[in-house]
């Protein structure tokens, strides 16, 4: 259950991330092609002057004193010429070289633009391959799912089985505390009913008692020899009896100190045997004649 | 926890012991019987099977303990078996007759030509050995042994040293036939067996005394016609005359340590008690009287003397302390009282009791002044007691005369000892004696 909650809760995020992807790619590709400019198409070459030398030479030798103020003039106008040939140069130089920057610009645009391009195909790649992904997941998904579904119905199996079993114990455990509960009630009853009864019985054993009490004691007396033994000794012994009256088993449980006197009374115990008990094992039971402690002091 | 469970355990079982208790089964017995103990003694094995065994041990033994009335020994044809050991009795068997105790034995010859006499006392409803020795003996120590073995019974048994290895002494009269009576002391065993003569005189011998350590003897013989004292050594059988004074020479009783006899002489006027100490062989004078005063006895302590006395005008016993005093009348029972000896614990007297010219044997409580009689016949005398105190010798009149009769001091087994010839006259039962 909890394994199955927690694929679909991973494919879920899977899914979401993966579409998180794509849409930001998305955005990043427009972003791009909006800020590259289409490349100037009006540029022009501006043309240089160009000065010839014989002219300048005739000129130069008519005009030889002029020339030297001429001279001075042409290499003032030379220098201004120089001048302004170095601010052309200079201007065709930062013309070209605004050119080239601009060509630059465009190499970069180009460049940007196969980057662009570069990048697009890359993420339409990866937006495939996470539209593969995806469908891999999905399949994942429904095979988990399937799974899921398969485990559901054995889950449900289980729990119908586990209910139905609780349901069973819970029976049982009924029937059983009703069964007790009657029981009680007639065990109550029962003692309630007994209970005069038990009285009798106890006054019954009571005489019984007393019955063999006195027949055991005669008994046992007839067999205790005290020939030549002093006067004044006691012991007590555990007796064990059979409902036969049989005597299984005697000892002594205080010994009068007197060896001889606590085998007399051994013997008289055995001797005795079988001894006057209830008839019935079930009043022998109950006034426990099964252990019998007899004390001999004469 | 376990500890607590222990506890509580403990709690429960000494509870339900309790309750166990409250209601078992409780007898008391506060009387029991007097009647004689049963036994069996089986025929001792004996390994020379061609031949008869010089002695009937088992047979000793069954007469010992039934002459003692503490027993009712199981007569041999009643025996439902007949084991020679341990292993080979049937408890069952035994308890179905109501047996409670067994002897078996086993009587072999051994390498020196004398005798082993092996015995096991088994409780039958224990089933266990109470004791178990072997005796080697000679032939002629058989009896003996036997008679020690029923000591050792009656120790085990009754809980008090059995007496029927002593001996004891009594004078036989008989008649020559030329119509003369013979006069002889004699020494047998307690049961009667192995009589020996230590005298032999045409005149009255009369009042043998033992001394304390056995070894000695003394009487009173008429052998100079007038009565003398003689102490005798019964091995050896040299004698010594210890008083021979003019009037009576009578009634001579060791003191318990042995160094003194009680005395009756009548070399003053009217027989008196007197004490003689055999060493000084010096006289001092206990009782004067113009009665008859006679039959002084030894308490065990030897400070008490009680003897005869007609002062009262019956005979009647006295008590006087024997360094001197004045006697003083103990027995009251009937018109006459004779003959006292004090049992070995003192706390009664052996007495002859007189009523209507019937006399028997009476023991006089010390405690008490009270005389219960024994027993039944009509001329007992000379009690005596075995040195145990539980059974008393005497005489009785037979058809041929006095002859000898054993009871128990509880009055419940009289037994002849016809065994001689003639009459018998006052026996005294010998002291212990180590082998």
């Amino acid at each position: 259950m909890h394994l199955s909650w927690w694929v679909r809760i991973r494919s879920i995020w899977y899914a979401l991330a993966l579409h998180v992807i794509a849409a930001t790619l998305l955005v990043f590709s427009f972003s791009f092609t909006e800020t590259v400019k289409s490349p100037h198409q009006d540029i022009s070459i501006v043309n240089a002057v160009v000065v010839d030398k014989a002219q300048v030479d005739k000129e130069l030798q008519r005009l030889k004193q002029e020339e030297e103020k001429k001279k001075q003039t042409e290499k003032q106008h030379l220098e201004e010429l120089q001048k302004q040939t170095d601010t052309e140069k200079k201007k065709a130089e930062d013309l070209k070289k605004q050119r080239l920057e601009e060509e630059k610009k465009l190499l970069e645009a180009k460049k940007n633009k196969e980057q662009e391009q570069k990048l697009r195909e890359e993420g339409q790649k990866k937006l495939a391959q996470l539209e593969k992904e995806k469908t891999e997941l999905e399949k994942q998904k429904k095979i988990e799912e399937e799974k899921k579904a398969q485990a559901e119905i054995e889950k449900k199996r289980l729990e119908e089985e586990q209910k139905k079993k609780t349901a069973e114990l819970k029976k049982q455990e009924e029937e059983r505390k009703k069964a007790e509960a009657e029981k009680a009630l007639q065990d109550q009853l029962e003692a309630e009913q007994n209970e005069e009864e038990k009285r009798l019985q106890a006054l019954l054993d009571k005489r019984l008692e007393s019955t063999l009490g006195t027949e055991i004691n005669d008994k046992i007396t007839r067999n205790f020899n005290l020939t030549g033994l002093p006067t004044g000794l006691s012991c007590q012994l555990r007796v064990n009896l059979l409902p036969s009256g049989e005597v299984t088993g005697v000892s002594v449980i205080r010994s009068s100190g007197n060896e001889i006197f606590d085998r007399r009374a051994l013997t008289a115990v055995q001797k005795a045997s079988p001894l006057p008990v209830p008839e019935d094992a079930a009043t022998f039971e109950r006034m426990n004649f099964r252990n019998a402690t007899i004390t001999f002091e004469p | 926890m376990f500890r607590k469970n222990f506890y509580l355990t403990l709690l429960l079982i000494t509870g339900s012991l309790a309750w166990f208790n409250a209601h078992a089964i409780e007898i008391i017995i506060d009387k029991g019987v007097e009647k004689p103990l049963p036994v069996a003694i089986v025929p001792f094995g004996w390994s020379q099977a061609a031949a008869l065994p010089p002695v009937d041990i088992a047979q000793v033994i069954s007469n010992d303990l039934s002459r003692s009335g503490r027993f009712s020994a199981m007569e041999e044809k009643d025996l439902p078996q007949r084991p020679t050991d341990f292993d080979g009795v049937n408890f069952r068997d035994w308890r179905l007759l109501g047996m409670e105790n067994l002897l078996i034995g086993n009587l072999t010859l051994n390498n020196q030509g004398d005798y082993d006499v092996e015995f096991r006392l088994i409780d039958i409803y224990k089933e266990k050995q109470i004791a178990g020795f072997r005796i080697p003996s000679t032939q002629a120590q058989l009896r003996r042994t036997a008679h020690e073995i029923s000591d050792i019974i009656y120790e085990k048994l009754i809980g008090i040293r059995g007496a029927f290895a002593t001996r004891i002494i009594y004078v036989t009269v008989n008649k020559n036939q030329d119509g003369t009576k013979i006069f002889s002391l004699q020494i047998s065993d307690a049961d009667g067996y192995n009589p020996q003569i230590l005298l032999e005189s045409n005149e009255p011998i009369m009042s043998p005394a033992w001394s304390p350590d056995g070894r000695s003897l003394a009487y009173v013989s008429f052998e100079e016609k007038n009565s003398a004292v003689y102490i005798q050594d019964i091995q050896g059988g040299t004698r010594q005359k210890i008083a021979s004074n003019r009037g009576i020479n009578s009634a001579p009783a060791w003191s318990p340590d042995g160094s003194r006899l009680a005395l009756t002489l009548s070399k003053d006027g009217n027989p008196e008690i007197y004490i003689f100490h055999i060493a000084s062989k010096t006289l001092r004078r206990v009782t004067e009287n113009a009665a008859i005063d006679t039959e002084a006895t030894w308490s065990s302590d030897g400070k008490m003397l009680a003897f005869t006395s007609d002062r009262g005008g019956n005979p009647q016993i006295y008590e006087v302390p024997v360094e001197g005093g004045l006697p003083k009348r103990i027995s009251f029972n009937g018109t006459y009282n004779a003959g006292p000896e004090y049992s070995p614990d003192s706390k009664s007297i052996a007495v002859i009791n007189g009523e209507s010219g019937v006399y028997r044997i009476g023991l006089l409580n010390r405690a008490t002044g009270q005389v219960s009689i024994l027993t039944d016949t009509r001329q007992d005398e000379s009690p005596s007691f075995a040195p145990n105190g539980h059974m008393i010798i005497y005489t009785t009149t037979g058809a041929r005369g006095n002859a000898l009769a054993a009871i128990s001091v509880d009055g419940s087994v009289h037994q002849r000892l016809a065994l001689q010839d003639g009459e018998v006259r006052e026996p005294a039962w010998g002291p212990f004696m180590d082998r």
